[in-house]
């Protein structure tokens, strides 16, 4: 991209739109800001390969913070195991990314702090796809078909893995409450 | 019964507030951005590597096509090195040891 205020007009108008995403996805204010950083850094460098005619520019954006988040969060489970070693022999495991030391989301009030907390670890203990479907549908309030053009799949396959994700937080949660 | 109580406990979500993005992060993307184009090599120096690249190249293949020479001539350089070793005595064979 050339054009300096071209690039500024994207950013304002996205700016929010990523960053809340960003926080949803990875709790973290200081995450949240750097990942927004490299987002609209790669959206500056790459916005030659913006194809209108496939997608609207908000679809491209939003998929590409999606993909960072999600690349950020693997990352960050490979260094909390230890290492490549580590991450050889639990690569599919869904052992949380997170504690609740670690969540400062400026979005959460403080009256339902830890109803939040536990509940959001819950959802980042899922599979990503599912996880993926949870935080577009429930957190920033996606109708189902957008849901399902941002993760390249059809309606049918958003409703099935919504309902995989709430059979699991369900689990999930039941064995909290038992311990 | 199980699934109402799950979207109960999801509505949870809802009261999550959006925020606004810090009013640093622009100034941050901008600096991110000329960062990297400052630490882009320019353009005369991109073009230099790529000539001297070929020249090396072609200078390369030049020795190559000259000591590539044809398999008569090579064979009467050989016939020229047994006459040395001949006359000096020295041993043709790779065998270290002799039977």
């Amino acid at each position: 991209m050339k054009d300096q205020l071209h690039f500024e007009t994207i950013y304002n108008e996205h700016k929010n739109l990523v960053y809340n995403m960003c926080l949803n996805y990875v709790l973290n204010k200081e995450d949240a800001q750097d990942i927004t950083q490299e987002v609209f850094v790669k959206i500056y460098q790459h916005y030659d390969q913006f194809n209108a005619s496939t997608a609207s520019l908000k679809t491209w954006i939003c998929k590409i913070a999606i993909n960072h988040c999600l690349d950020f969060l693997k990352s960050k489970k490979t260094k909390k195991r230890f290492g490549f070693i580590g991450s050889l022999f639990h690569a599919d495991s869904n052992e949380p990314i997170f504690n609740a030391a670690d969540i400062d989301h400026p979005g959460i009030k403080s009256e339902n702090k830890e109803a939040l907390t536990d509940l959001l670890l819950v959802i980042h203990s899922l599979p990503e796809n599912q996880k993926t479907a949870i935080i577009l549908s429930k957190l920033e309030n996606r109708p189902q078909k957008e849901v399902a053009e941002l993760m390249n799949t059809s309606i049918k396959a958003v409703e099935s893995l919504l309902q995989r994700a709430k059979q699991g937080i369900q689990k999930k949660l039941d064995k909290n409450e038992g311990i | 019964m199980k699934q109402m109580n799950i979207d109960t406990k999801l509505d949870l979500l809802k009261q999550i507030s959006e925020v606004d993005a810090p009013p640093f992060l622009l100034t941050r993307i901008r600096q991110q951005i000329q960062n990297m184009a400052n630490a882009e090599a320019p353009v005369k120096w991109k073009w230099a590597f790529a000539l001297t690249s070929i020249i090396i190249l072609l200078f390369n293949f030049s020795i190559l096509l000259k000591t590539g020479e044809p398999v008569e001539k090579q064979d009467t350089q050989n016939s020229g090195i047994e006459k040395v070793i001949n006359s000096m005595n020295l041993s043709t064979s790779n065998q270290f040891y002799h039977d």
